[in-house]
């Protein structure tokens, strides 16, 4: 029992860790002319994706939170709020759209990128004022592109991560 | 394991990416759908144009006084329109609030004034001026 609740630590931990590299690495990243301010790849997801996939429900909700208290340390608690309710709602649309078997990487990526939108929007909304909702729509079309990139990376490593028994829960 | 048959892509993912255009493009349409920037703002007296003003017009709030059979004080922003003060007893134009679509009006009855938001210059759209 106490070996299979350290064994769970660890691999949410290990995940945990990846996601805060992959949120720096967002960070850093310079911004490209042709995008809004605020658009952006969501490597994170991949992490959480990957959570929810490999590990559980209570694992991936694990990583949003270290996620937003990264979020709170770096950049502030607006980025705090945006991140949790970002990634609050998309691993839930992920949890749910993972559950139907027959939709691939793709579709599930595309929710989660889709959800953290709606997530953040909301959060937008409620601190200014419905104008950015204008945001919404170019945010959306974002989410598909974003969302095909984590969902090909994942279908990409999964197997292999798989193979090294690491997270056999 | 649950993820061993998943499919990179399957027909149902192309109904997520359904779901995310179509919510896509009504929030762009929510936002962006023409708007009735053609608001104009026409105060009667007994019936007849006193006054007709674009509500766009007016950026800053204006007070105007319209001395019907009893004064009422009309203020105008370009979000909405509102009987600030009234002269009359039952103070029913100033309980109304603001209104700011059109169609919507505010009427003193005591005073014989009428304020409404309707979408074309009722001065314009006379068709004829008696008097």
């Amino acid at each position: 029992m106490k070996k299979v609740a350290t064994l769970k630590i660890t691999q949410t931990a290990l995940v945990s860790a990846v996601a805060l590299v992959l949120s720096y690495i967002e960070m850093s990243l310079p911004d490209l002319p042709f995008v809004l301010p605020g658009m952006k790849l969501g490597l994170s997801n991949i992490a959480t994706m990957f959570a929810l996939s490999a590990l559980s429900l209570p694992s991936a909700l694990v990583v949003c939170l270290v996620k937003a208290v990264f979020a709170l340390l770096m950049r502030g608690f607006t980025a705090f709020l945006m991140s949790l309710c970002g990634g609050l709602l998309s691993t839930l649309a992920m949890y749910t759209l993972i559950r139907f078997k027959k939709i691939g990487f793709v579709g599930v990526g595309i929710g989660g990128a889709f959800s953290h939108n709606l997530g953040q929007i909301l959060v937008a909304f409620a601190l200014t004022d419905s104008g950015v909702f204008a945001y919404f729509s170019v945010l959306c079309i974002a989410s598909i592109v974003t969302g095909t990139l984590t969902a090909i990376v994942l279908y990409v490593i999964l197997p292999k991560v798989m193979k090294l028994k690491l997270y056999r829960t | 394991m649950k993820n061993a048959d998943r499919k990179l892509f399957t027909m149902f993912d192309i109904l997520v990416v359904a779901v995310v255009l179509i919510s896509a493009v009504v929030s762009f349409l929510c936002v962006f759908s023409p708007k009735n920037d053609e608001m104009y703002c026409v105060v009667k007296y007994n019936g007849e144009v006193v006054y007709s003003e674009k509500l766009e017009n007016t950026k800053e709030p204006t007070e105007l006084t319209f001395v019907g059979d009893c004064e009422v004080t009309v203020v105008m922003s370009n979000s909405g329109v509102f009987v600030k003060n009234s002269a009359c007893p039952d103070k029913l134009c100033e309980h109304t609030g603001e209104i700011n679509r059109v169609g919507q009006s505010i009427v003193c009855l005591p005073a014989k004034i009428s304020v409404s938001l309707v979408s074309t210059d009722a001065e314009n759209t006379l068709d004829a001026v008696v008097g």
